[in-house]
């Protein structure tokens, strides 16, 4: 470890060199990944406010159960503790006959005088279940209204399941799909880092070759070309950095504060953003540039 | 004779690649060794041969011998296809990658074609290699520095290699095969590309450095080179040996 940190100086110099030397290539490497890296930025902060937009909506998602108007008290207290049970409920709101078609004369106003006369029972009792942030899944929700819909007194659940169901098919569909391309993505940006390295490789094969007859270990050769992949990597993820933020505060930030409620593209664009597009480039420029050193090595072997 | 090869010593050096140079008598020898080429024609049969520590040796033949070939099986270049080939009583066909990196840093090597790095200046083309082995930046800055005195080339230091002449480039060769102070120099044609004088310049430092012990082993098919030097002499021819 100490040796190693010893020769790590010498180690980025030579990675320095050698994209100097090879500056046009360098540059094109860097662009290419900084190009597949925004790409990648760009996908992920739209995954993270479409989950986000999504979440909004599941917060105002609800389960209503509602009695029959011969449910006794016991059968309703029993309902409750059941429904209370559930890790998924955070509470429960008691709808009361009277309750119920206040709202409703509400609802309908300046209509509400078509409601006069039919007494103050017309619409049920029931209970309005409202679900603990993150606990409003599909898997959730079926197993809880199973469990009520049987219950003595009730006469019927009203959800949005079915809409609920769509919602998590599109977020699934919508998480595939990012994962797909920034795979592919990925797998350019390595493709890209690789054919840099191996381009060096091949014009620094006489230095190899010396390297190898004075009796430097494969572990020594390899290390200047690993740290260039990491440096052409580490690069390209800062300038896709530095990109998008100039595209969100310079484009989308006005564009957006004019014309939504500022609810989108908040979060995204910071720490976590600019860790994913380092850390990916850093990673993939690793990646690519052991690949290739090693079987240029191993091919040398032969 | 010490090697430089790392901070360690060549003892220590030689130890850690399974060597044991003090314990042998022989710095070179080769036992049963054939090579063949990729169309099966031999290019080595048989070849028995041993070299002890501190001699100066001579492996002549005409070209297409088997000199090159032999001399490449002596530091980990080539495999041979039969036989052990043992430097300092080490059976180097048996090292492993990291054990042969390590063995060859007490192995000099010098070429026809000098194998110099063009866009390195005379130092660095020499530096460079202490790097490569992990010395330190400064210690390999001291060592760089007296090889180029023994070869006599510390003002043309900052010179890249097309600026000298060719017996110039020869000894920056040479001084990078000795920065290490090897036991083992191995040389192959090394003045296959010199004029008369500057040959015997470069068999004077050669000579010079097996007077301190260091073992000398030099394929040449220069007569004059052989005469120079008066020492002992392989012969090698169609791949086998026929004097030594």
């Amino acid at each position: 470890m100490r040796r190693w940190s010893q020769s790590f100086p010498y180690f980025f110099k030579e990675a320095l060199l050698h994209m100097r030397e090879s500056r046009a290539v360098a540059a094109l490497t860097v662009l290419t990944t900084t190009i597949g890296l925004i790409f990648l930025g760009a996908l992920w902060i739209v995954h993270v406010n479409v989950a986000h937009l999504t979440e909004n909506w599941r917060e105002r998602f609800q389960i209503e159960v509602y009695f029959k108007d011969s449910a006794t008290s016991a059968q309703k207290e029993a309902v409750r503790k059941m429904i209370l049970r559930s890790k998924a409920v955070e509470r429960i709101a008691e709808r009361s006959a009277v309750q119920a078609l206040e709202s409703f004369r509400n609802q309908l106003r300046p209509d509400a005088d078509v409601l006069n006369g039919l007494g103050l029972s017309i619409l049920p009792f029931s209970y309005r279940v409202i679900l603990r942030s993150g606990w409003r899944t599909v898997a959730n929700i079926e197993s809880l209204t199973a469990q009520v819909r049987v219950m003595a007194g009730v006469e019927r659940l009203r959800n949005d399941i079915v809409w609920l169901r769509r919602l998590d098919g599109v977020i699934h569909l919508l998480r595939l799909a990012v994962w797909t391309v920034s795979v592919l993505l990925g797998l350019g940006v390595l493709f890209i880092i690789a054919n840099t390295i191996r381009m060096t490789l091949y014009a620094r094969r006489d230095d190899i070759a010396v390297m190898h007859i004075v009796g430097a270990t494969d572990g020594f050769i390899r290390t200047p070309f690993m740290t260039e992949g990491v440096l052409c990597g580490l690069f390209g993820g800062v300038f896709a950095y530095l990109a998008l933020l100039l595209v969100y505060h310079a484009f989308f930030l006005p564009m957006l504060s004019t014309y939504t409620d500022g609810s989108l593209l908040i979060q995204p664009v910071g720490w976590p953003l600019s860790l994913l597009l380092v850390g990916t480039g850093a990673g993939l420029g690793l990646a690519g540039s052991a690949i290739t050193v090693s079987h240029y090595l191993r091919r040398q072997r032969e | 004779m010490q090697t430089h090869a790392t901070s360690k010593t060549p003892a220590q050096a030689a130890r850690k690649s399974g060597a044991a140079p003090e314990a042998h008598p022989d710095m070179v020898r080769l036992a049963g060794v054939c090579k063949r080429y990729d169309d099966g024609r031999f290019v080595l049969q048989k070849i028995d041969l041993h070299v002890q520590r501190g001699e100066f040796v001579f492996i002549t033949g005409p070209s297409g011998a088997g000199k090159t070939t032999l001399l490449s099986l002596l530091y980990g270049a080539e495999v041979s296809d039969r036989g052990q080939v043992f430097i300092a009583g080490r059976n180097i066909t048996r090292l492993r990658r990291k054990e042969l990196s390590h063995l060859r840093r007490g192995i000099g090597v010098v070429f026809q074609d000098f194998k110099l790095l063009p866009r390195r200046t005379v130092f660095e083309n020499i530096a460079f290699c202490q790097r490569a082995i992990g010395v330190p930046a400064r210690e390999a800055s001291r060592r760089v520095y007296a090889v180029l005195k023994l070869v006599k080339l510390a003002e043309k230091r900052d010179l890249l290699p097309r600026f000298l002449s060719g017996g110039e480039q020869q000894r920056v060769a040479i001084a990078r095969a000795l920065v290490n102070r090897p036991p083992l120099l191995i040389a192959d044609e090394p003045t296959g590309n010199l004029d008369p004088e500057m040959a015997r310049e470069v068999m004077d430092i050669f000579a010079s450095v097996n007077r301190i012990a260091t073992t000398v082993v030099v394929a040449t098919h220069d007569r004059s080179v052989i005469e120079y030097i008066a020492s002992r002499t392989i012969r090698l021819e169609f791949g086998q040996v026929v004097r030594g």
